[in-house]
């Protein structure tokens, strides 16, 4: 079966910096992956690869059988680090945004999330508050039956207290023939419902586990790991 | 997909230039109505001489409120370009993380942002034509129209031809303008880390390639003229019936249209591939 996303010798460089270098990766369908590392070690760049928003140095990096293009975009369904709908938009507007451009986007859905978090569907956007436009962007991502949900700091701006619903929004409703890929620093918080890890060390892969497998052989929580492999 | 994008751009920039289209109406007819022409004896110079105090204010106010009328009549000819720039300028920024990651082409982005912006630029152009009638007052040039049409066809002229060649031209030169800013913004955010910076110095890039395009088609007009024939290249003078002073009249306006059309499309084909290239293979979002 083909992998969901599959990286062969990719490397991205940023000037002298290589931000990715040589990183082979296969994921396959079905799991909730943390993607995980110290700052600049090449999460937020190999989640933009995969969306087409940088293009490769060197190496190829594939969406199903594709390369990143109109037809992989169709399929992935991604959480940026920061905010990107225009400031003339209403809330509304950017559902109707994603309803004409994504055929697996569901209104009725993003509808029923926005009610339980009690944002206002006629709001501005540039009204609202940080967390509260992280939410409604997450709201819309999460409202796609997409194959690969590529989610970079989701819950980083949000209060604790959002946090588990945010943690529950994403486990409860993501298309479980589909992949999540999460890139966080907030390893505790996400750790209950990962699957699978994949640590991320100066642009390459240094683990890619289980979570069971790390528990089981470790005897320590991802959380514990993580601090032991990246200590300064 | 086009059509939906094309629909996103005329909401998101719908609002600022109707507004600014409103202001300007209503600024026309404001000084419609506060015009000398509209009354007698009330020009600044004559309020003057007369010693007339309340006159001389009221010149004033004239002058002033003309001079609001050139501000707004400028802002708005500008404004729907420097806002179509900027469009495309955050499409690269922040806004890309959402365009980008839609199921469309990057055809489709340049396409969408360059209909939606000759939409806007030429009716911008032709608002502000419209207001310098609403200040003069003088519609019934326009109604006199039909008549020198008449008079022109009567001497030989082709004035169909010109207007097609005109709107052809106003066409070719909307496109070709904008797309030098989008090669110039897209070769910028590859040079320099600063986008702002990057895309200045694109744009200089792209202006040299484009006043050498120029330079060649000036060539080109200029090269095949002759003492006998004054002014035309020789591809136009051998089919525009050179028998008559109006057939050479319309020989010199087509072949100096044909030329800077060329022209026109020399530039905006280039910079099309270039911005489409930058964007579909060579995309770099910070």
């Amino acid at each position: 079966m083909t992998p969901l996303l599959r990286c062969q010798n990719l490397s991205k460089q940023f000037g002298a910096f290589h931000a990715l270098y040589n990183l082979n990766l296969s994921i396959g369908r079905g799991r909730i992956i943390g993607l995980l590392g110290p700052n600049g070690s090449g999460k937020t760049t190999l989640i933009k690869l995969a969306n087409g928003l940088l293009a490769p140095s060197f190496g190829e990096i594939f969406v199903g059988e594709n390369k990143p293009g109109p037809e992989t975009k169709k399929i992935v369904s991604y959480l940026p680090d920061r905010t990107y709908f225009d400031q003339w938009m209403r809330v509304h507007d950017c559902l109707s945004l994603f309803r004409d451009f994504y055929e697996d986007f569901d209104t009725a859905k993003a509808n029923d999330m926005l009610f339980s978090l009690k944002i206002d569907p006629n709001a501005l956007f540039r009204s609202l508050s940080k967390g509260t436009k992280e939410k409604v962007q997450l709201v819309l991502v999460m409202s796609r039956k997409a194959q690969l949900y590529l989610l970079d700091e989701p819950i980083g701006g949000v209060d604790p207290a959002a946090r588990d619903y945010i943690l529950q929004t994403i486990i409860s409703n993501y298309n479980e023939e589909g992949t999540v890929i999460i890139s966080t620093h907030l390893i505790q918080d996400i750790e209950k419902v990962l699957d699978d890890v994949i640590f991320l060390m100066n642009g390459q892969v240094e683990r890619f586990a289980s979570v069971d497998a790390i528990r089981e052989y470790e005897k320590k929580s991802v959380d514990e790991v993580f601090r032991e492999v990246f200590r300064c | 997909m086009l059509s939906k994008l094309i629909k996103y751009e005329f909401r998101a920039t719908a609002k600022i230039i109707l507004l600014s289209w409103a202001a300007l109406f209503v600024i026309a007819v404001i000084n419609y109505f506060a015009m000398p022409w509209t009354d007698t004896g009330s020009s600044l110079g004559a309020s003057l001489a007369l010693g007339d105090a309340i006159g001389a204010v009221k010149g004033t106010m004239q002058g002033i409120l003309f001079f609001t009328y050139v501000l707004s009549a400028v802002a708005v000819a500008a404004m729907s370009f420097v806002l179509m720039v900027i469009r495309y300028y955050k499409l690269l920024g922040d806004e890309g993380y959402l365009m980008f990651t839609l199921p469309v082409t990057a055809s489709q982005h340049i396409i969408s942002k360059l209909i939606t912006s000759v939409v806007w630029n030429v009716s911008s152009l032709l608002l502000v034509g419209l207001s310098v009638f609403i200040v003069i007052g003088r519609f019934d040039v326009l109604r006199a129209i039909p008549e020198y049409w008449r008079s022109a066809v009567e001497q030989g002229l082709q004035p169909g031809l010109w207007v097609f060649c005109t709107v052809v031209f106003v066409f070719v030169y909307a496109v070709s303008g904008m797309l030098q800013f989008y090669t110039a913004i897209s070769i910028g955010s590859h040079i320099t880390r600063s986008r702002i910076g990057g895309s200045i110095i694109g744009y200089i890039i792209v202006y040299i390639g484009s006043q050498i395009i120029n330079g060649i088609g000036a060539l080109i007009l200029i090269m095949p003229m002759s003492s006998e024939t004054y002014i035309y290249p020789t591809y136009i003078s051998s089919s525009a019936g050179m028998g008559s002073t109006a057939g050479m009249v319309n020989s010199i306006v087509l072949s100096y249209f044909i030329t800077f059309i060329l022209v026109g499309l020399a530039i905006a084909i280039p910079c099309y591939f270039i911005s489409h290239y930058m964007i579909s293979k060579k995309l770099n979002l910070h």
